[in-house]
Formats: C-alpha cells, structure tokens, sequence
C-alpha cells in the first residue's frame, strides 16, 4: 500500500485571551501580504496563511515546484464557512432588498470558497472538495487525503480545515483557527519544494458514527467496534513506540469522548500497544470549530511522535487518524 | 474492486419516488412556481418546489426532510437490513444543508409543508441525542450549526454506522458525493455505501444568483438560444452504492454499474469555469477510460447558464472524440429544465437519472427548447424519448471553484 508521508504542517490559532484586549488576534498583511486578500472572508485568510505556512511558501508564490498541479490536490473542513455572510446577506435581502448586496462578496456565500481559493493559489488540479460535518471535518480531510492518494487520485495533497466562529464564540467557546498538513504519496512525489524530509508517517484513517442514545450513552458493541478499528490504525506490537492517544470533542461530548478514549485505550491494550502516558488520560476540549482536531495531530506531526488522533462531535461523528514518527527516508523521497 | 448500485431514491419537483421522476422527465413540460419568498427582489422568482405533501417535516430542516424521504426509498429498494447498516457509509452531497433554519419566515408561502419547522431552532424538536438543541444562531449553548446537520440526523434515522462525510463541493457535491462512496468501497472502507444529496429553497441563495444575474426569469432552458440563467430546484437524491461481490453475496439485483470517475479542478476563478473547460475535459477522460466506446448518453450539468453550459459541452465532445469516438453520437439531456438546479442533490440526480436511462432503454427529451442550440456538438433529443443505442451513460457535475466530478455508468451484464 502506498505510504503516506506528512511533508509540512501550518496553523493559525485564535486562543481565549484574559488581558481584555478587544484587537484582532490575526493580522492578514502579516501572513499574506499587503495585497489580494481584502474581499476574502476571515477563515479564507486563515485557511490560506496555514497552508502557506505548511507549504513553506508565501502568498504571492508562484504555484508549488515540486509536483504536476493536475497531480496536487486540496480538501479543506469548515463548518461556519458560510455562517456570518449568510447572515449579513439574510439581513440585506429582507431589509433594504437584493442591491444591498455587493457582488465582491457573493462568492463568500459558498462553503467551498475557502478551499476553492486556496486551489486557485496553488494551482491545485487534482481536485479541492470541501467536507463539512461539524467538529469531524477538519481530520476527515486528512482521511480523505490518504484515500485519495492511495487510489492514486493525486500525489501530494493539502488537508485543512478554518473556521470563523460565530459571533461571541458562538456561547460555547468556540474560536477562530485553520491548519494545513501537506501530505504527499512516498515513491510518487517528493513533496513539494522546500519539503526537506518527511515529518511523519500515516498509518490511515477511519470515520464511524456513533450516536449517543436516549440517555446520551454510547451502545456498547457499536463502541467496541469503532474503538477496535481505531486501534487498528496503531502501528503494529512489537515496535519501540508506545502511542499517544489524543481524543477531542466539544465540552459538551466530552462524557462520550471519554467512553470512546476509555473504549480505543482497551482496544490497543488488547492488541498489545502501551499507550504513552496512560495515566495523563482524559479528553481535549474541541474549541476550533471544525479545525479542532486537525490542530491535535500537529503537535505530533511536527515531531514525529506516534500518535492516534480522534475527532469526536456531540452528533455522533467520529475521526480518526494514525501516526507514527517517518520512515527512513528512502530513495523515493529524494 | 467493481462499484454496483442497488437502490435508488429520488423526491423532486414531480414528487416522492423514482417512478415519479422519470414520468416526470418523460412529461418534459414541468414549469416552475413561484418561490415562497420574495428574496428582496421586485417579483417572487421561479422555483422547482418540490409539492408540500412530499416534504415531510421530521424533525429537521426541509433538506434533511427530503434526504430522509430519498434514502428511505434507496434502502428499502437495496433491501438493506439494519445489521447491513451497522458499518454501511454515508455519503451526503449538500450545498446549504438546513439552511432554512437559518431564513426566518421561509415556508410561509408555498412551502408551507416545512413551514411548521421553518423557524429557527425548530431542527431541534425530535431530538437526535445530546447536542440537539435549539438551532444555529446564538440561541442555545452546546449545539453546532443546523445547516450541516443533515448527514447526523440521516445517519441517526437509519442507523448507518460506517464512514461518513458531507461533501459541499458547490454544484459538484452530489457528483462528488458519489464519487466518494465509490472511493470508500474500492479502498475496503466499506462494503455498502448510501451517497445522497439535497438541497431545498434558500432566500439567500436565490436572492445572490439573482444579484450576479444567472436566474432566468422565465424558466430553465438549457438547449435554448434564449436561455437566460439557471431556475433553482429543491429536492433529494439517493443510490444505495455496494461492491459487486456484497451484492452478489445479499442477491439483489444490480440496476448500474460504475464504469470509472474523474475528479478536477479549474483552479482559475471562484463562480466561473475555466474557458478552455481543459480540467472538466480532463475529468471526462478518466471517467470515459472505464468504457468500451462512445457512451450512449451524457446526463449534463447544463443549467441554462450560456457560458457554462458552452464549455462543458465541448469539453465533454472533446474527451469523447480523444477516445475514438465522436460528439454526435451522445444523446445529450439536461434534466434542469423540468426540475431546475437541485445544486447538492444534481450530481446524484444526474446518476439516478443515468440508471433509469439504463434501465428503460430510453433517453427523455429536452424540455423547453424553441430555438436549438446550434452550438452543441452533441445529439440533443427533442420531443420525444430517444432509444439508447449503447448502454452506458456519462453524468456531469460542475460547481463554483471550478469544481469538476464525471461518472460513467453502465448496464449490469
């Protein structure tokens, strides 16, 4: 099967802040320039500093070297691309009427604008399709990514995810963020320019779905079906590298991300994998909308950690994607 | 690993079921309504509605409505048991989602039928577990946004337990949708897939592709020389998708076969397509690989929009010429212009639609044509359904951000 590598990972991240400054956490001539960005939405703007981050390019760049652009793919989560201009554009059309609305931002009015301008940018060709459950989106794209690359659908592909929470972090503390990793098909492509070597390794991805009943409790054999084939995405016994396991959800899933993390530790102990620092459990507020767990595998990511990352909505979406520190690099990556 | 469809769903502007659509498309007269709002326009513009009784409101918004009523029928026609479901995907095509229960007002008029649960919030009220709660803006603590419920609120209904991913690739979704079922199921994800999509009447996006000018205030005429846009339609589409050897394994009957699908994208503008149509004629290619020959029909994207439908057309012609064959000898249809621009739902429309052309031998005519135009390289059926000469069957999908997505379908052996 074909070996998927991480080549590069960005993000940007808006976090709760207690010193009372009411400034804007994202400065976008900082990250993209002082031109080409004014009739982009906020989480267009995110979404393209962390893929420019993760590319190691700037924005005004020419495409990637490095890969065919037919051969370059993009899937990007959101869950709220839509949200505040469907609201602002509501507001015109059943107040002042249609010529309210400026031409300039109609295209904000489309989930996959974000995603589609990023493909403009990069020149990707492959595809960009945008997913958009809510919580799960942005690790889906990861999964995505894999899929597409192991069908040969692509060879390097960026997975991301931005988000713009809704206004007063929506009363659920949600917040601002995008993340990118790029991800490229080991002995297909050699990532994209400025790609020195892999940062990690993809052991795959899975999404179930997993609704609490009645009484918000999981049905147990669902639960140790999911959790069975999550901890299949574990490197295999034998290996030197106990794996960490990162399970997110939003406050309030987090009784049922616990279940689930409880459910994946046993899984992986029946398979014989330590899990590192067990007893540091527990679960991950998600609090970046659908970027959420796309910005936990960073971490990991970034150092070549063997990891499980888990994405977990209160609707009952579950993601998961598996790491593990990168091959030797081989010929194929050159 | 071979991709066969098993079930096919289908509620639309002629009403529930896929008997009804394709007297619908045979009819080849279907006009559209007034819209139930008036979108801060001077006159209600045209919808394809789909008829009140047939949008049943159970606890979502009205796209989730008529996803439910489409995959109900998809299941139950692919004989899938609740044990078949447990680790079956979903795969759901949608542009907006529940977007009404973000439009206050919505469903006063002519969409009544949803009217009751039109309001915001009202996607709370049957509950789907922990986190439902009222609605999407600012009125509860602990819920996500209604819009991109619909794939949780399907999963929950039918206890569908497998992958699951809501594609919201514009106008391409629901091809992509397809696209992506198939994915899962060729790379041993899942064995049965259910790949939908929908999309209902939404004030704001009416209202937008009025402001950029692609509504036609007439009707939706997409082989017309006076064609002036696109008319939007609500409805829901559903195929039951399933490895070969899973259905040969349950013994159903197989309705299609997927032949091959390409994925593109133009990478050149947010709304409008690239005009060399290179990437979509690309996608095309890869799609045609999967066939023996000229497929014997091209179930198209067209929507009336002159541009658009111009360089698809030619795209689609030049893929089918660089694989020996020749334009001319594809029946061209564009069901848009009796059900309008279902936007999520077109792509799977567009391949339920291919499997009944299969099924029935037989290519509806195109609606609303007074002047024919002379710029299509394809055939194009007119007044009467047209015999398939060949049975395998192209369907097109194209979206905003020049996102492309092409099937092929044929006959099961």
């Amino acid at each position: 099967m074909t070996a998927v590598l991480i080549t590069g990972v960005g993000a940007v991240a808006e976090e709760p802040r207690t010193d009372g400054d009411p400034g804007p956490w994202f400065d976008p001539a900082a990250h993209l320039g002082r031109r080409g960005w004014k009739y982009f939405t906020p989480a267009t703007r995110y979404l393209l500093a962390a893929a420019n981050e993760a590319l190691g390019r700037r924005h005004d760049d020419p495409p990637p070297a490095g890969v065919a652009a037919e051969r370059f793919g993009v899937v990007t989560g959101t869950q709220y691309a839509i949200a505040r201009v469907h609201r602002r554009m509501d507001t015109v059309l059943t107040g002042e009427g249609v010529h309210g609305i400026s031409p300039a931002e109609v295209p904000g009015f489309s989930m996959n604008t974000p995603g589609s301008q990023l493909a403009i940018s990069t020149g990707a060709r492959a595809f960009s399709v945008t997913l958009t459950n809510p919580v799960t989106a942005g690790l889906e794209a990861v999964q995505f990514a894999v899929t597409a690359l192991r069908t040969g659908r692509a060879d390097v592909v960026v997975a991301a995810a931005a988000d713009q929470a809704p206004e007063d972090h929506g009363a659920r503390g949600e917040y601002d963020a995008a993340a990118a990793v790029v991800l490229s098909a080991g002995g297909r492509a050699s990532g994209t320019a400025g790609a020195t070597r892999p940062l990690a390794t993809v052991t795959g991805g899975i999404s179930r779905f997993l609704p609490p009943g009645p009484a918000g409790d999981l049905a147990p054999a669902a639960l140790d079906r999911s959790a069975a084939r999550v901890a299949a995405l574990a490197p295999s016994p034998g290996g030197t590298d106990a794996v960490r396991l990162l399970v997110g959800a939003p406050p309030a899933a987090a009784p049922h991300a616990a279940a689930v993390r409880d459910a994946v530790a046993e899984a992986l102990a029946d398979r014989g994998v330590p899990v590192r620092d067990a007893d540091a459990g527990g679960t991950r507020p998600a609090r970046h909308c659908a970027v959420s767990g796309l910005l936990d595998l960073i971490g990991p990511a970034r150092a070549g950690e063997t990891a499980l990352v888990l994405s977990i909505s209160e609707l009952g979406h579950l993601t998961a994607i598996g790491i593990h520190r990168a091959d030797p690099v081989g010929p194929e990556f050159i | 690993m071979t991709v066969v469809v098993t079930g096919l769903g289908a509620v639309s502007c002629f009403g529930s079921g896929t008997g009804a659509l394709w007297e619908g498309l045979l009819g080849a007269s279907r006009r559209p309504d007034p819209a139930p709002d008036v979108c801060g326009l001077p006159a209600r513009p045209h919808l394809y509605a789909v008829p009140d009784g047939d949008a049943p409101a159970r606890g979502t918004g009205r796209t989730g409505a008529l996803l439910a009523t489409a995959v109900a029928e998809a299941v139950a026609e692919a004989g899938l048991s609740a044990g078949d479901l447990l680790d079956a995907g979903l795969t759901v095509g949608t542009s907006l989602g529940d977007i009404d229960l973000s439009e206050p007002g919505v469903g006063a008029g002519a969409a009544a039928g949803a009217g009751a649960d039109a309001r915001p919030g009202a996607g709370a009220a049957a509950g789907t577990g922990p986190g439902t709660g009222p609605g999407p803006f600012g009125d509860a603590v602990g819920v996500p946004p209604a819009t991109h419920r619909v794939a949780a609120s399907l999963a929950t209904r039918f206890g569908i337990g497998g992958p699951g991913q809501t594609l919201s690739t514009a106008c391409s979704a629901g091809a992509y949708a397809v696209g992506w079922g198939a994915e899962l199921i060729e790379t041993g994800q899942a064995d049965v897939v259910v790949a939908c999509g929908g999309d209902a009447f939404s004030r704001v996006a009416v209202g937008t592709l009025q402001r950029f000018g692609l509504l036609d205030g007439e009707c939706c005429r997409p082989f017309d020389t006076g064609r002036a846009g696109m008319v939007t339609g609500e409805g829901a589409a559903a195929l039951v998708l399933e490895s070969a050897e899973s259905a040969r394994r349950r013994g159903r009957p197989v309705h299609a076969v997927l032949a091959g699908h390409g994925w593109s994208c133009d990478a050149h503008h947010p709304m409008a397509p690239e005009p060399s149509g290179e990437q979509l004629r690309r996608s095309a290619a890869r799609a045609l690989a999967g066939i023996d020959g000229t497929p014997g029909a091209a179930v198209l994207h067209r929507a009336g929009v002159a541009v658009n439908d111009t360089v698809e057309a030619a795209a689609i012609s030049a893929a089918v010429e660089a694989a020996g064959g020749s334009g001319g000898d594809v029946l061209g249809y564009a069901p848009k212009a009796v059900m309008g621009h279902t936007a999520g739902a077109a792509g799977v429309f567009g391949c339920v639609i291919a499997a009944l052309v299969l099924r029935h031998g037989l290519v509806p005519p195109n609606a609303h044509v007074t002047d024919l135009d002379p710029d299509c390289p394809l055939t194009v059926p007119l007044d009467r359904p047209a015999p398939l000469a060949r049975p395998s069957v192209l369907v097109s999908g194209t979206g905003f951000g020049g996102n492309n997505a092409v099937l092929t379908w044929r006959a099961a052996a």
